[in-house]
């Protein structure tokens, strides 16, 4: 059961990188890779609305809820 | 070096100090058992140079008192070192940039069960060598006996603060686990 982040499709669908995003968000690269390879425990609100202010999209476009 | 690293660093060396001083004082006491122990075994002898009563006290009884307060004394020292030693851990830690670690926690229960036991061994010590000093002493010398053993309520207030730090620097540590894969 656990959640997963549909980050590089959302990427892949604007013509975007990890890079141009981070710069956009003002998030570190860093912090972004850990959210798109799935390893963040959590994710702050402020962080979330930022992503879809850029991607143009909502946070369930991001997120996906999978039960194993 | 910010004001708080300048702390921690002087916290560091005072410890380590103490730890140093308090394991010269163990190898003091230990000799002085020692002495205590030789001096029990040859009683009947005057060889020694041991007078017969010191201060108005049998030398068997003396070295007797003498014996307990030392072991006593030893085993406070030993609880005092192993005290000195988890501080050290706690501030080494702090030193280091990253204080907030479960590890800490542990060193602060151990610190608050080690204060602990340090007051029981004064409290036990107490009660032991006065009872010992009122069945060994002549009544108007008791007053000259006093090697200062015995535990307070502020003591064990110290105790339960220390337990009460252990625990929530746990929730501490678990909480920064928690922010360390927050994005």
């Amino acid at each position: 059961m656990h959640i997963t982040v549909k980050l590089d499709d959302m990427l892949y669908a604007r013509r975007m990188t990890l890079t141009d995003l981070a710069d956009k968000v003002g998030i570190t690269l860093a912090n972004l890779s850990i959210l798109k390879t799935g390893k963040a425990k959590a994710i702050r609100f402020s962080t979330l609305a930022a992503i879809c202010a850029a991607l143009e999209c909502q946070p369930g476009d991001l997120l996906t809820f999978k039960t194993e | 070096m910010p004001r708080q690293q300048h702390l921690f660093a002087l916290t560091h060396w005072l410890v380590k100090a103490a730890t140093w001083l308090s394991i010269l004082l163990s190898t003091v006491l230990v000799l002085a058992l020692a002495g205590v122990v030789v001096a029990a075994m040859n009683l009947d002898g005057n060889h020694l140079g041991i007078p017969a009563e010191i201060e108005g006290v049998a030398r068997g009884a003396a070295l007797e008192i003498a014996a307990a307060a030392v072991v006593a004394g030893l085993c406070c020292v030993v609880l005092v070192v192993f005290t000195f030693r988890a501080i050290e851990g706690i501030v080494d830690t702090a030193i280091s940039g990253d204080p907030f670690v479960n590890e800490n926690a542990d060193r602060l229960a151990r610190v608050g069960w080690l204060l602990l036991a340090l007051s029981g061994v004064g409290f036990v010590a107490g009660g032991v060598i006065k009872l010992m000093v009122e069945h060994l002493v002549p009544a108007n010398l008791h007053h000259h006996v006093d090697f200062g053993f015995g535990t307070s309520p502020s003591e064990l207030l110290v105790v339960l603060l220390v337990f009460v730090l252990a625990q929530i620097f746990r929730r501490g540590s678990e909480m920064r686990a928690e922010l360390e894969g927050t994005v």
